[in-house]
Formats: C-alpha cells, structure tokens, sequence
C-alpha cells in the first residue's frame, strides 16, 4: 500500500495562526476573519485524505482559504446592507504626489535597502511587515494580499472585489508604494539589518 | 516616448502583475537605464514579493525555544 500521508488536527495547529493573520488582514474584523479559518480548517478536515503532499500542507491551507474568503466577499456583496468597505479615498491617485518633485523625479532619493532578504529570516521584521500591513486601507491591503499570497491575477481580483480594472491597479500601486514607504521608514533606515547594536 | 518616476512607479507595478504590453515594457526598460532611483524602486517592490512569501511561511507562537542561539547570525556583512 502506498503510504497516504496524512494530517492531524495537531498539524493543523501550527499553520492556523498565519491563515489567521491571512484572514484578518483581509476581513479587518476577528470574529469574520476566526469564522473563515475555521471553514477552512474544517474543509481541510474532510479533505485531507486527499491531500497528498504535492504541495506543502501551508501552501495547500492558503489555498482554501482562498476560496473561503472569496465565498465571504460574495456573501457580503449579496447582502447590500452590510456591503464591504467603499473604496473611499483609496483609489486617489495623487497620494504619492508629495514624493515627486515638478519634473517628475523622486524629490529624495529611495533609500538603498542593501541586501533586504538577509532580513527575512528575522522575526523583529516579519513584526515591522506586519505593522505595515496593518497600517494599509482595507481594499488596499485586500487587493495586496490577493494578489501577492493567494495568488490571484488582477482580473480575479477586480472581479472579487467589484472594482474597475484601473481601480484594481491602483489598489496594487498603492499597496506596494506603501509598504515600501513603510519598510524603509519601519525597519531599513531605522534597524539596520546589518548593524545588530545600533 | 519619456515617462517620469512617478509614471514608472506605476509601470513597475504593472509589470510585478504581468500587465505590461511589449511597448510599456521597452519604455520602463529605457526609464530604468537611465535613472538609479526606479531601479531601487523595482528592486524593492520585488522583494515585497519575497517579503510576503516568507510572511506567509513563518512560525506563528511556535518558537518556544531560544530562537536561533546556536546558529551563525545571518550573514553579518
């Protein structure tokens, strides 16, 4: 018999924090976002015979979260009254304006970052990430999260989020200029990832 | 045809997205050629990328024990 690799609830422990996080930078609301992870752990549940190890059992969670969240969305958007956030101001395009100087060009220069992935394997900046992820606007960080951990092409993702193709870029646009912002303020100019004693 | 920072920012995105036509792609190519701050602008929004991948495969509350203590610090340059 070949042998089916199977999963537990106690393997199923370890992954539900980040699926966790996952869904809340998503559903901005705790109670939704434990709702959601637990649809998806529960699917998993049943599923799980089926799993077989092609992928990493995170990487396979992440992907029924996806749904799950997705189901969410087209429940909410079913039910006008409780409708997702507007987009607000968040599709403004002029927001990063400041940064620019009259002829176009970056007013101060980016800051050089040095070798950034040295940084990844610290959690003192998985911690600053996630502080500037918190910090995005709801659809921002919505249309962010799509696209760059569940893997959504930008059709999908104007499609579940019931924006207009320009708008969906800008969301896009404004995460990742944010974020870097963020980073560079949050952690590259301030703990050096070289320098541990500052 | 020029574009300025600001347009690049905006092309840099596009193509992390796989939006760009063959002609975006040759403008912000000649764009990155000649200005040093979107090529570190390019960079970073490519390792937000990376960022998330290893946001997503963290340890959450798993580390009960010393983090790390007996392994060289990463790569102290």
């Amino acid at each position: 018999m070949p042998q089916i690799q199977t999963i537990d609830t106690a393997e199923f422990a370890r992954h539900r924090p980040v699926l966790y996080k996952l869904a809340l930078l998503q559903l901005r609301n705790s109670e939704e976002a434990e709702d959601v992870v637990q649809e998806t752990l529960a699917a998993a549940l049943q599923g799980a015979a089926g799993f077989q190890g092609k992928s990493a059992v995170r990487t396979w969670l992440v992907g029924i979260l996806k749904h799950k969240i997705i189901d969410h969305f087209r429940r909410l958007r079913a039910r006008p009254e409780i409708a997702l956030d507007g987009m607000g101001d968040e599709t403004d395009v002029g927001d990063f304006d400041a940064l620019f100087a009259a002829d176009g060009h970056y007013a101060e220069q980016p800051a050089p970052w040095g070798n950034p992935d040295a940084a990844l394997t610290e959690s003192r900046f998985q911690d600053a990430l996630q502080r500037c992820l918190d910090g995005l606007p709801p659809n921002t960080a919505r249309a962010f999260v799509m696209r760059e951990v569940m893997g959504m092409d930008t059709d999908e993702i104007c499609k579940e989020l019931a924006v207009t193709a320009t708008n969906c870029w800008v969301l896009l646009h404004r995460a990742r200029m944010s974020l870097r912002l963020c980073l560079e303020a949050g952690w590259f100019a301030g703990e050096s990832p070289k320098g541990h004693a500052r | 045809m020029r574009v300025t920072c600001k347009e690049a920012s905006h092309l840099i995105s596009a193509d992390l997205d796989g939006r760009l036509g063959f002609g975006q792609r040759l403008v912000l190519r000649l764009h990155l050629l000649a200005c040093d701050a979107c090529v570190r602008v390019k960079a970073q929004m490519g390792f937000l990328r990376r960022a998330m991948a290893a946001y997503v495969n963290q340890d959450v509350g798993t580390v009960r024990d010393k983090p790390d203590s007996g392994k060289a610090p990463p790569d102290a340059g």
